[in-house]
């Protein structure tokens, strides 16, 4: 009897370590880099988004790989190098060249061609920023742009009006002087018109290129072969752009050290009334000082005439080191659909990347998400080349230089064009 | 004798396998690198010495050079007053002296990048709370952004690291303390020297050669630093704080230019591998026997 048994005890756990096996060998893994999983509430919504398609497709197992804002650039770089690349990466607009150059990435066309759905859907011109040399690279995620907020009780205190915002330079500098104040009569300025962003990160280059753009000169020439950061207008934009600290102390002092986080917390604690940034930022104002009433405006021009924001976005690639490229893009069509996307837009603040949700947004989202979505036309991104990310480093640096009073604009805009002018040829 | 010496090196066989894995297979991998032109994962061009040429002419590279050298002077030379002091306060005997070195030992504790962190926000030029303790005692007018400021950045990071690092110095000094006989101390209290002249003429001569190999090691420690500078500054502002483990890093990292790194990091390499040397020699038995 007891032979018996212990031959039964052995066939039944022989027969579920094999079924164990066999499930185990059906089960794809695969690995989602994203770094706004340490963001939240995004991160909390694309988990979850991730748990409902894991539900739903039980053969597949989706490894999150979450990364810092700061380092997600190095470390999917790093990753790539050790032949280690994830199956899906969220990546910006400013590493996709890059990484196309450097046979990262698998272009998507053939994808989309099976998936008119989601084709037709998609934002042409969001679309377009994940384009290289023709092809498609990335699946829009969110669309960005960084353009003027104010606080707008701020603006009636000051005695400016809070459906206009500055419109000029000249107009900028005034309403940023008026607003500067000392507002417990201390004798001490306790709240500036503008905070500026002057630390060494590459959020300096995204909030900067517009004051650039808006003098009707850019980065780099029509070929993307020659740096034109030593044109009129760029020295008058970076000279402008510091001089609100150097010459008008409207800005917080210490400007070379004031990173986002600085910034952001300075205009939810209403100690700058102005700054430059995106619709991401309204959750977090909502949870940390929902008394703030936001107002958005266009990007001030030189003269009112040219008017372009930096904007770019997040888009899902698929890695050529990815080894499971079908159940990626299920995933990524999965995250993309009409419904998560939603749930992603509405939730994290972001700018819808499908038309039927920027019609959803104008019915139902807020005003100033609406505000946001009719700026989308002005748009503009930096040159695509392989070298962005170390041109928009190379720029922070050089306006840290005027910011700390070691260089004059004018010097820092000629070092800045012959040091990009090197790169470009090196 | 033949027969041991084979046992010995068999002894020191798997030692020796595992330290030319995790050590001598990256660093010939990043000396092979620097003779390279790296378009990463697509193509590399061997150049010869190009890359050191390139890294020597770069202003940036000498700048960072200067910036190396004068973070760790500063913070070495204050790891050793402060460590000296200390060690000095904790070798005498009082209540509390356990939970006193305790303490002292904190910062040695924590990581890096969480002292970076506290010392950022400790000097943050809007909310920090040096400015704000200096305001209220009167001696600063205004709040100052220390580290957005190239006159005080570099201040601020070597005392943050003088901070964190000061208690392995403190640690090794009294342990040197704790060796030096108490008879020579008390000859010296019944010939009529005072503690000045003690410190000078007794405890300096016997803590000659402890303090050599700590202050050396710890210049190879300090020569090397990266998370906290990385931290508090990012080498910034302009290139106040860049020191060559910072450009090391945002060359590989940032700009992918592994041709510049792997040289940069090469001639580093040089560098601390003859202040290694200067340790070896100090503790070189042979020296130690010429001594005596």
């Amino acid at each position: 009897m007891k032979k018996w048994i212990s031959l039964l005890l052995v066939a039944l756990l022989s027969c579920s370590v094999f079924s164990i096996q066999t499930l185990g060998a059906n089960v794809t893994t695969i690995q989602y880099y994203d770094w706004q999983l340490t963001e939240e509430p995004a991160g909390g919504i694309i988990r979850q988004a991730i748990k409902d398609f894991e539900a739903q497709n039980p053969n597949i197992k989706v490894n999150l790989l979450p990364v810092p804002t700061a380092q997600r650039s190095d470390k999917l770089a790093t990753m790539l190098f050790g032949g280690q690349g994830p199956d899906i990466a969220h990546v910006t607009e400013v590493d996709l060249a890059r990484l196309v150059e450097m046979k990262a990435l698998v272009g998507l066309d053939s994808y989309l061609g099976h998936t008119p759905d989601l084709k037709k859907q998609l934002i042409p011109s969001l679309v377009n920023m994940a384009k290289y040399q023709g092809k498609v690279y990335g699946i829009p995620r969110f669309a960005s742009i960084n353009t003027l907020m104010y606080n707008k009780q701020h603006f009636i205190d000051a005695g400016l009006d809070p459906n206009k915002p500055p419109v000029t330079w000249a107009e900028f500098l005034q309403y940023a002087k008026k607003l500067t104040r000392d507002t417990n009569n201390d004798g001490q300025i306790d709240r500036w018109g503008f905070a500026l962003l002057g630390a060494k990160t590459l959020s300096l280059p995204n909030r900067y290129w517009s004051w650039l753009w808006s003098t009707g000169d850019d980065i780099l020439d029509k070929s993307g072969k020659k740096c034109t950061l030593d044109s009129k207008g760029s020295i008058a934009a970076i000279k402008f752009y510091t001089d609100l600290s150097l010459v008008h102390h409207v800005t917080p002092p210490g400007p070379a050290d004031f990173d986002y986080a600085a910034m952001t917390a300075s205009f939810i604690q209403e100690k700058t009334s102005m700054m430059v940034d995106g619709p991401w930022i309204l959750g977090r104002i909502e949870t940390e000082n929902p008394a703030i009433k936001v107002g958005v405006g266009a990007m001030p021009s030189q003269t009112g005439k040219f008017i372009a924001m930096n904007g770019g976005g997040g888009f899902l690639t698929l890695t050529a080191q990815g080894k499971n490229r079908e159940a990626s893009w299920k995933l990524i069509q999965f995250l993309s659909n009409a419904k998560n996307q939603w749930d992603y837009d509405s939730g994290a603040s972001a700018l819808p990347t499908r038309y039927d949700l920027v019609e959803k947004m104008q019915k139902t989202g807020s005003p100033v998400m609406s505000q946001f979505s009719s700026l989308l036309k002005y748009v503009k991104i930096a040159p695509q080349v392989p070298e962005t990310p170390q041109i928009f480093a190379l720029f922070a640096e050089e306006v840290q230089f005027v910011l700390i009073g070691q260089k004059s604009a004018d010097e820092a805009g000629r070092s800045l064009a012959k040091r990009v002018n090197d790169l470009l040829i090196r | 004798m033949y027969k041991n010496r084979q046992t010995g090196y068999l002894y020191v066989a798997p030692c020796l396998l595992v330290l030319l894995l995790v050590l001598g297979f990256p660093l010939c991998y990043v000396i092979g690198l620097s003779f390279y032109k790296i378009n990463p994962m697509v193509s590399q061009k061997f150049v010869g010495i190009s890359n050191y040429l390139y890294v020597l002419k770069d202003p940036v590279f000498w700048k960072s050079l200067g910036n190396t050298f004068n973070f760790t002077f500063w913070s070495v030379l204050f790891h050793l007053i402060c460590g000296m002091l200390v060690a000095l306060l904790l070798n005498r005997t009082f209540r509390g002296r356990t939970l006193a070195r305790i303490l002292l030992l904190l910062p040695w504790m924590l990581a890096y990048v969480v002292g970076g962190i506290t010392w950022r926000w400790c000097l943050n030029g809007m909310y920090g709370i040096f400015n704000e303790i200096l305001v209220r005692m009167g001696f600063l007018s205004q709040y100052i952004a220390w580290l957005g400021n190239p006159a005080t950045a570099m201040p601020a990071v070597v005392i943050a690291n003088i901070w964190k690092q000061y208690p392995y110095v403190m640690l090794m000094l009294l342990a040197g303390l704790q060796g030096v006989s108490r008879e020579q101390y008390e000859s010296a209290a019944i010939d009529g020297a005072g503690p000045w002249r003690t410190f000078w003429s007794i405890t300096i001569p016997n803590m000659r050669m402890i303090i050599m190999i700590t202050t050396t090691l710890d210049f190879i420690w300090t020569f090397k630093q990266f998370d906290l500078i990385y931290v508090m500054t990012g080498g910034g502002p302009g290139d106040a704080t860049e020191v060559l483990s910072t450009l090391i890093y945002k060359s590989f990292f940032n700009a992918f230019d592994f041709g510049y790194a792997s040289s940069s990091a090469v001639l580093l390499l040089v560098i601390v591998l003859i202040l290694s040397s200067i340790y070896i020699w100090l503790v070189s038995p042979r020296r130690k026997a010429n001594e005596e």
